[in-house]
C-alpha cells in the first residue's frame, strides 16, 4: 500500500505538468527558449558551485583536510531539510491538502505518514542534487575513491535530512499553533517565520563568532553523527555506517509510529475557527488598481513561503546598507579594491542592487497565486492592462524604496558627483522596471493556477526559477556591457549608454504588453 | 446498520455544527438530509465518511466503529463530496486504478464497473486524459464511479446531483434505486427538495445542528409536500 500511495503522490507532485506549470510551451520559440533558460539556469549554478568548490578542494588538498567537503555535504542535506520541512509541513504533513480523500480511504494512518514523509524527502534529494553534487564531485575529483565508497555514501545521503526536516516541520507547527487563533494569524506567522529562519541563517553564518572556540570545539568533538558520516565514506567504517543509519532510521521510524496517531486527530479536528475584528471599518471607494494593490500586499505579507522567497533580498539588502553603515572601513577597502581594478563604485552598487532585485520576483508568480480566482477576475469588467499594470506596481512599490535607499546612502560613501548620482539610480530605477516587466512576461509564459500549495508556484515552479535566473542573466549581460565593450569611456557615459538601452528595452516591452495583454489574458485558462 | 449516537462536534468551541444527533440507516436505505447553507450537512457526512472526529457521540457501521476500527469500516463506505478534490495530475483511469487498488479490487471486477458505470456516464472516452482538464461534472462522475467501484455496503454523498447533467442525473437515480434495492444504504444531502421527496424513503432534516425530523418519507411529510415543510421550519 505504501508503494501505491507514494506512486500516486510522486504522479501528482512532480509530474512535469506539475512541477513546471499548466502549459510548459504554448510554441516551439517558446519550448526553445524554456530548454535554453533552464540549461543556463541548472549549468550556471552547478558550474559555478563546482569552480568554488574546487578552488576550496586546492587550498584543503593541501592542508589535507578533503574531508570538510563530506562535512559540507552532512551540513548542506541537513539545513535543506530543515528548511524543507520548515515551508512544507503544513499541507503535506500537518494538515493534507487532500485529507478530504485519503480519510475516507482505508489505508492505515501509518502508511500515509510514511508516503508523504517520504514524498517531502523526494522534494529535499531534488534540490540537493544542486547542491551536493558539486561539492561530491569535487571531492570524488581530489580524493578518486572506489564505487564502494559511493555506496556507502548513497544510503547516508538519503537519511540525512530526515531529523532536521522534522524539527523544522515542528518548528513550523508551533509557530502555527501558536498565532493560529489571533487576529492577522497569517501575518503573524509570516513575522515569526522569517524572524526565525533569520535567526536561523545568522547563527549559522555567525556562528564562529557568537560562539566560543572552547565550545565550538567541544561541539565537534561530540558531533558524533558528523564524524560518523565523515569516517563511513572515506575509511569505510561498517560500524559508523550502521550507527549512523540506525540512529537516522530510528528518528523515523519513531516519527511515524508515535506521530500517526496524533497526525491522524489533527486531520480530524481542524478547526476553522479564527480571531476576527469587530472594530468598524468605513467603505471608502477605491481605483481597481488600488484594490489591486491592497489584495497584492495582503497576500503576500500573509503567505510565509511568498514573502520569504520573495522578499527575502530585500532584507538582505537592507541589511547590507546597514552594515555598510556601522562598518565604514569595509567601503573604504573596497573603495580601494574597486580603483585598482578601475572600476566605477556604480557597477558594485548595480550588481549587488540588481542580484537582489532579481529574487523579488513577484510578477513572475502572483498571477498564477490567483489560482483558481482567476476564473472570477477574468468574469469582471476589468482590462487586462490594469491587472498587470498592478502586478508591476506592487513590484515596484517593494523595489523602489530600496533602491533609492541605497542610492542615497551610496552618495556620501563613494563620493559620486551630484550628475553621476542622479544617472546612477535612473539606472537603477530603470532596471527595477525593466525586471518587473520580465517577470510579468515569465508569468504569462508558464502560469501555473492549479497548484495545491503556493510553495508550487513560488518555489517549484518553472516561472519562479527562470525569474531569478533570467534576472541574473539580464544583469550579467548590463554588466559584461558596462564593463567590457563600454569599458573605453567615461564612467558617466557608461551609465548614460546603459540607462539608455535598459530605457529602450522597457519601452518596447511595455508597448509590447500593453498592446497584446488582452491577447495574452484571454490565453490563461485553469 | 449504521448507527450514529448523540454526535455533536464544534469548530470553535462556541457554537455546535452538530449538537446531540442521532440517526439509525437500515440496510436498503435510500435516506435524503436536507437543510440551510451552514446548518450542519457536510459535517455529519464528513464524520460518517471518518473526515471530522466528532467531539462526542459515536458511529458504528455494521458493528465497526468509525474511530476505533477505522480500516475495517471504511472498506466497507465511500463517500462523493460536493466538490471533489482528485489527483488532477492523473488520468481518470489511474485515478480509478489507484482506488481500486487501495480496495484490493481484482482487473476484472474494476473493469466491469468502469465499463458499466463509464458508458452509463458517458465517460469512457475521457478517462485517459487528466482529471485536471475534466470539468466539474465529469470530476463529480469520476468520484461516482470510484465510490462505486467496490461496491460499498453504505454510500454517502454531498449534493450528488449538483454539476450532473439531466442524463447522468437520471442514471445516478436509477443506480440509486438499484443499488438500495440490492440491500445497499444511500445517505445524501440535497437542496433538489423534489428529487428527495420522490427518490427517498427516508428523511432527515437538520436545522442549526439539531435534527429537527427524521424517519420515513412519507411519516415525515404527512400531507404536505417537502417544499411546503421546510419552508415552514425555516
Amino acid at each position: 500500500m505504501y508503494g501505491l500511495l507514494l506512486k500516486t503522490f510522486l504522479r501528482e507532485r512532480l509530474s512535469i505538468h506539475r512541477l513546471f506549470g499548466q502549459k510548459i510551451a504554448r510554441s516551439k520559440v517558446q519550448s526553445i527558449l524554456m530548454v535554453g533558460l533552464l540549461i543556463y539556469a541548472f549549468g550556471v549554478t552547478i558550474s559555478s558551485s563546482t569552480f568554488l568548490n574546487y578552488e576550496i578542494g586546492l587550498g584543503l588538498l593541501q592542508t589535507n583536510q578533503l574531508s570538510q567537503f563530506l562535512f559540507n555535504i552532512f551540513g548542506q542535506l541537513s539545513s535543506l531539510g530543515f528548511l524543507f520541512g520548515f515551508f512544507q509541513a503544513q499541507g503535506y504533513l500537518f494538515q493534507y491538502k487532500d485529507f478530504d480523500l485519503l480519510g475516507t480511504l482505508p489505508i492505515t494512518q501509518k502508511v500515509v505518514v510514511a508516503a508523504k514523509i517520504t514524498l517531502m524527502l523526494s522534494f529535499v534529494y531534488l534540490f540537493a542534487l544542486l547542491l551536493v553534487i558539486p561539492t561530491y564531485g569535487v571531492w570524488w575529483y581530489f580524493t578518486n575513491p572506489g564505487i564502494l565508497q559511493f555506496f556507502f555514501f548513497l544510503p547516508m545521503f538519503l537519511v540525512t535530512p530526515i531529523p532536521l526536516m522534522l524539527l523544522g516541520a515542528f518548528v513550523s507547527y508551533g509557530i502555527r499553533k501558536l498565532t493560529q487563533r489571533w487576529l492577522h494569524a497569517n501575518v503573524l506567522q509570516t513575522i515569526f517565520s522569517v524572524l526565525f529562519i533569520l535567526s536561523f541563517a545568522s547563527f549559522s553564518y555567525f556562528s564562529n563568532a557568537l560562539i566560543p572556540q572552547a565550545w565550538l570545539a567541544w561541539f565537534q568533538q561530540y558531533d558524533v553523527l558528523g564524524q560518523w558520516f565523515v569516517s563511513a565514506v572515506t575509511t569505510f567504517d561498517v560500524l559508523a555506517w550502521l550507527g549512523f543509519m540506525i540512529v537516522h532510521l530510528g528518528i523515523l521510524f519513531s516519527f511515524i509510529y508515535l506521530m500517526s496517531q496524533p497526525l491522524l486527530t489533527m486531520n480530524q479536528s481542524r478547526t476553522m475557527a479564527a480571531a476576527t475584528e469587530n472594530r468598524f471599518v468605513p467603505t471608502k471607494l477605491k481605483s481597481i488598481t488600488q484594490h489591486f494593490l491592497n489584495k497584492e500586499w495582503r497576500r503576500f505579507i500573509g503567505t510565509s513561503i511568498y514573502f520569504i522567497n520573495t522578499g527575502f533580498g530585500l532584507v538582505m539588502l537592507f541589511g547590507a546598507i546597514l552594515a555598510a553603515i556601522i562598518f565604514p572601513e569595509f567601503v573604504i577597502t573596497t573603495q580601494a579594491l574597486l580603483e585598482a581594478l578601475s572600476i566605477h563604485p556604480i557597477w558594485l552598487i548595480f550588481a549587488v542592487v540588481g542580484f537582489t532585485l532579481s529574487t523579488v520576483y513577484t510578477p513572475a508568480v502572483s498571477l498564477s497565486l490567483e489560482g483558481k480566482n482567476l476564473a472570477l477576475i477574468k468574469t469582471l469588467p476589468i482590462h487586462p492592462w490594469v491587472i498587470f499594470k498592478a502586478k508591476i506596481f506592487f513590484n515596484l512599490w517593494l523595489t523602489l524604496p530600496a533602491v533609492v535607499l541605497t542610492m542615497l546612502i551610496a552618495f556620501p560613501m563613494f563620493s559620486f558627483t551630484v550628475f553621476d548620482w542622479f544617472v546612477g539610480l535612473a539606472m537603477l530605477v530603470v532596471f527595477a522596471m525593466l525586471l518587473s516587466v520580465f517577470f510579468l512576461y515569465i508569468n504569462l509564459w508558464f502560469p501555473r493556477f492549479d497548484y495545491h500549495h503556493e510553495v508550487e508556484v513560488v518555489k517549484q515552479s518553472l516561472a519562479a526559477l527562470l525569474a531569478v535566473f533570467g534576472g541574473f542573466g539580464l544583469l550579467g549581460g548590463f554588466l559584461w556591457l558596462a564593463l567590457d565593450p563600454l569599458s573605453v569611456f567615461e564612467p558617466t557615459l557608461q551609465m548614460t549608454i546603459i540607462l539608455m538601452i535598459e530605457t529602450v528595452g522597457l519601452l518596447i516591452a511595455v508597448i509590447h504588453l500593453r498592446k497584446n495583454a488582452n491577447r495574452y489574458y484571454q490565453q490563461l485558462s485553469i | 446498520m449504521l448507527i450514529i449516537k448523540n454526535a455533536s462536534k464544534s469548530y470553535d468551541k462556541k457554537k455546535l455544527a452538530l449538537d446531540n444527533v442521532s440517526l439509525t440507516i437500515e440496510p436498503g436505505d435510500l435516506y435524503g438530509f436536507v437543510g440551510h447553507n451552514g446548518a450542519g450537512k457536510t459535517t455529519l457526512l464528513k464524520a460518517i465518511s471518518g473526515i471530522h472526529q466528532l467531539d462526542k457521540g459515536s458511529i458504528t457501521f455494521q458493528g465497526l466503529d468509525v474511530l476505533k476500527q477505522p480500516i475495517d469500516y471504511k472498506k466497507k463506505i465511500a463517500y462523493v463530496p460536493d466538490h471533489p478534490e482528485l489527483y488532477e495530475q492523473l488520468t481518470g483511469r489511474q485515478y480509478l486504478d489507484f482506488i481500486a487498488d487501495v480496495f484490493r479490487i481484482s482487473i476484472q471486477e474494476r473493469q466491469q464497473v468502469i465499463d458499466q458505470f463509464g458508458s452509463s456516464f458517458e465517460m469512457v472516452p475521457f478517462l485517459k486524459n487528466p482529471i485536471s482538464t475534466y470539468s466539474h461534472g465529469m470530476k463529480q462522475k469520476t468520484a461516482l464511479i470510484a465510490a462505486l467501484i467496490h461496491r460499498p455496503a453504505l454510500l454517502l454523498l454531498d449534493e450528488p446531483f449538483v454539476g450532473l447533467d439531466p442524463k447522468a442525473s437520471y442514471v445516478l437515480k436509477e443506480t440509486f434505486k438499484q443499488m438500495t434495492n440490492e440491500g445497499m444504504s444511500i445517505f445524501f444531502s440535497s437542496h433538489v427538495l423534489e428529487v428527495v421527496e420522490k427518490l427517498t424513503n427516508k428523511i432527515a432534516i437538520i436545522k442549526q445542528g439539531v435534527l429537527i425530523h427524521n424517519g420515513l418519507t412519507k411519516d415525515v411529510l404527512g400531507k404536505q409536500n417537502l417544499e411546503s415543510l421546510f419552508l415552514e421550519l425555516s
